[in-house]
């Protein structure tokens, strides 16, 4: 009567025992894992920035203001 | 309402299951031990487990009556010692749950049942009983215990005293009416006046008690009373007076099969012939008295044997009861451990497959953010080069900008200066100067061009069809008398993305084809279309001027230009005109 009361004890402990173990080596795992997502998110967040930022630059460039006035003056200086 | 029913149930439950037990466990103290025919060992351990029985369910009446059972049952085996301890046991818990008269009548017993082994401890605590018997008024038990103090006042051979118990125990046998007990006063008072030598008391009180017994008839204790009678004659050596008395009480011990009586009787016959000389009679009645007390003892040696066998009976069957009890217990290991085995087996089990699952989902959540790890790390690695590729090329467009750009922008100050430096320049070389200036413009806006091309990625239809439509929009402005038109077909992809090389090529062969027909053909419409056919642009750029023979003309920088534009592109270009028919260009190129 004792002992199958004694060694359901003794799985329960060792149950009990490998869940928080699991439970702590995980839960450090997933710590270490968000902490590394977190930099690599914030150096492309970092990068995507950057290129955002360029871009928005580059579009505002204009062809008409630079080019078309001057072009459609006509030039019979140059011969074609 | 449903947990005080619950309640309820356990309560009655609980009451009922105590009530069988104590009902149990007076049963079996109620057991009548001479009358049990199983060995007086296990008597003993029935009655030790009923009283574990009821210590166990704290029923205090039920462990004094085991004990005190259990106290009888020791004296009967002759274990003296263990017998008075467990009755001063039981007396205890009477004393405790202040049980009077068991407390009288236990101390009473156990005095009296040890008168012939310790007189003095007999008389302790018959005196112990008899005290508590008359502070409670206990006259049921007073009158016994009056008569047995009596007894052991007799052994102890103070008469008087005896006699005055005797005494005090009729009267209340006479106050009750005790019919059957009074006659033994007056036997025991009778016994104690012919120990006195008062013979005539004692005949008195044999008479009194014999003539009790008659009208009761009550045959053993006549017959008893017709031995004393003859017993009170022989003490005053009046041999004769006696045999009448001892013929009067053979034939009912004979009757009875009293046989202690009947030998006795035979006894006293016998040693009454051989004082009165009367040989023949003597041998006789010693002769019966002889084949009385074999028989007696052949009896006793019977009921011993039986008992032996009875013993030895019981010792097999207990013993194969042992066996079979061993044979149980064995199997029952067995099955125990079998049990034990599945339990540990299954708890094994259980533990590896709760290791595995447990490692399994650690290692699928390793490779999950392995994977998410890598596609960030690859995500990053991707937009940190594209990062480093724009850097670089917007430090090779910076560098461009900042030195040609600014040579060519001193080429055309220089050009300027000389114009307006040099008053007396020819006009040729006026119009040379001019045409290198407007030159150099035409390249900075180029190199521009370029530079943006080169930063910029792609350009969407919508937004080159924006840019094209201004172009237009300032061409009507600038030449006030020629018609535009700019048509776009149903069927072109208007979601379509070029790249900024190939936009910028179309939009330049586009300007290129709409200043040569404002600036050379003179033309009064010039209408631009672009239509979509099996994965293929078409631009078209006609006007209604003086048109030119392909033929005959040499293409110039422009037309040249156009051509190379439009392989850049991976496209074609045609350039169809006749003189005053007007020009149409056409440029073919792959939607990629």
């Amino acid at each position: 009567m004792y002992l199958p009361l004694i060694i359901l004890l003794i799985v329960l402990a060792i149950i009990f025992g490998l869940i928080f173990y699991f439970y702590t080596k995980n839960r450090a795992i997933k710590n270490v894992h968000s902490s590394k997502i977190n930099s690599l998110e914030q150096a492309i967040f970092l990068n995507g920035n950057q290129i955002k930022f360029r871009n928005s630059g580059l579009q505002d460039y204009s062809f008409l203001k630079h080019n078309l006035t001057e072009v459609l003056v006509v030039q019979p200086e140059i011969i074609l | 309402m449903v947990r005080f029913l619950l309640l309820f149930c356990v309560l009655l439950g609980s009451a009922t299951i105590y009530s069988q037990n104590k009902q149990q466990i007076d049963s079996i103290n109620k057991l009548y031990v001479q009358g049990l025919n199983i060995p007086q060992d296990s008597i003993v351990a029935l009655f030790k487990k009923n009283i574990k029985a009821a210590e166990k369910i704290s029923y205090e009446l039920g462990v004094a009556d085991g004990y005190s059972q259990l106290g009888l049952v020791y004296s009967y085996q002759g274990k003296y010692e263990e017998s008075t301890k467990s009755t001063i046991q039981a007396i205890t818990i009477y004393e405790k749950l202040n049980q009077t008269d068991k407390i009288a009548g236990y101390y009473a017993g156990l005095g009296y049942s040890m008168k012939y082994r310790d007189l003095k401890n007999a008389l302790y605590y018959m005196q112990k009983g008899k005290a508590v018997a008359e502070a409670n008024k206990l006259e049921e038990l007073l009158k016994d215990i009056y008569n047995n103090y009596g007894v052991l006042k007799e052994i102890n051979n103070e008469l008087d005293s005896a006699l005055y118990y005797f005494n005090r125990g009729l009267e209340i046998k006479i106050k009750i009416n005790d019919t059957i007990g009074i006659p033994y006063s007056w036997s025991n008072m009778a016994g104690a006046y012919g120990l006195q030598e008062n013979f005539s008391k004692s005949r008195e009180y044999f008479n009194k008690s014999l003539q009790q017994r008659l009208v009761w008839a009550d045959s053993l204790g006549i017959a008893e009373n017709y031995t004393q009678l003859g017993e009170v004659f022989m003490a005053e050596k009046k041999w004769n007076d006696a045999i009448p008395f001892m013929h009067k009480s053979l034939p009912i011990s004979l009757k009875k099969q009293y046989r202690n009586l009947t030998q006795y009787n035979y006894k006293m016959l016998s040693d009454i012939f051989k004082k009165l000389n009367n040989t023949d009679s003597a041998l006789y009645y010693f002769e019966q008295y002889s084949a009385i007390k074999d028989s007696v003892h052949s009896i006793k040696v019977q009921e011993s044997i039986a008992a032996l066998n009875i013993e030895f009976e019981t010792e097999k069957k207990q013993n194969e009861i042992l066996e079979q009890r061993a044979q149980l217990a064995e199997k029952d290991l067995e099955v125990r451990r079998k049990n034990t085995f599945i339990f540990g087996s299954l708890g094994l089990a259980l533990i590896l497959g709760l290791l595995g699952y447990l490692l399994y989902n650690q290692q699928k959540m390793k490779n999950r953010q392995l994977q998410k790890e890598a596609e960030l790390t690859s995500a990053l690695a991707k937009i940190e080069t594209q990062n480093k590729l724009q850097e670089q090329r917007l430090r090779i467009s910076r560098d461009l900008h900042d030195n040609i750009g600014a040579q060519l922008t001193f080429i055309i100050s220089s050009i300027d200066n000389l114009k307006f430096g040099f008053s007396d320049i020819s006009e040729k070389l006026g119009n040379k100067l001019n045409s290198i200036s407007s030159f150099t413009q035409q390249t900075i806006y180029e190199l521009r061009d370029t530079i943006w091309a080169m930063n910029k990625e792609n350009i969407t239809f919508e937004d080159l069809q924006t840019r094209i439509a201004n172009f237009i929009e300032h061409a009507k402005n600038a030449s006030g008398r020629t018609d535009f038109s700019f048509n776009i077909d149903e069927n072109v992809d208007e979601t379509h993305i070029f790249s900024s090389v190939e936009g910028m090529n179309i939009y330049r062969i586009i300007q290129e084809a709409v200043n040569n027909a404002l600036k050379y053909a003179s033309a009064d419409e010039i209408e631009v279309n672009i239509s979509e056919k099996e994965n293929k642009y078409t631009v078209e750029i006609t006007d209604t001027g003086i048109g030119f023979n392909p033929d005959t003309t040499e293409l110039g920088n422009g037309l040249n230009n156009m051509k190379k534009r439009a392989r850049e592109i991976g496209g074609n270009i045609k350039f169809v005109s006749k003189i005053n028919k007007g020009t149409k260009v056409i440029l073919n190129f792959p939607k990629e």
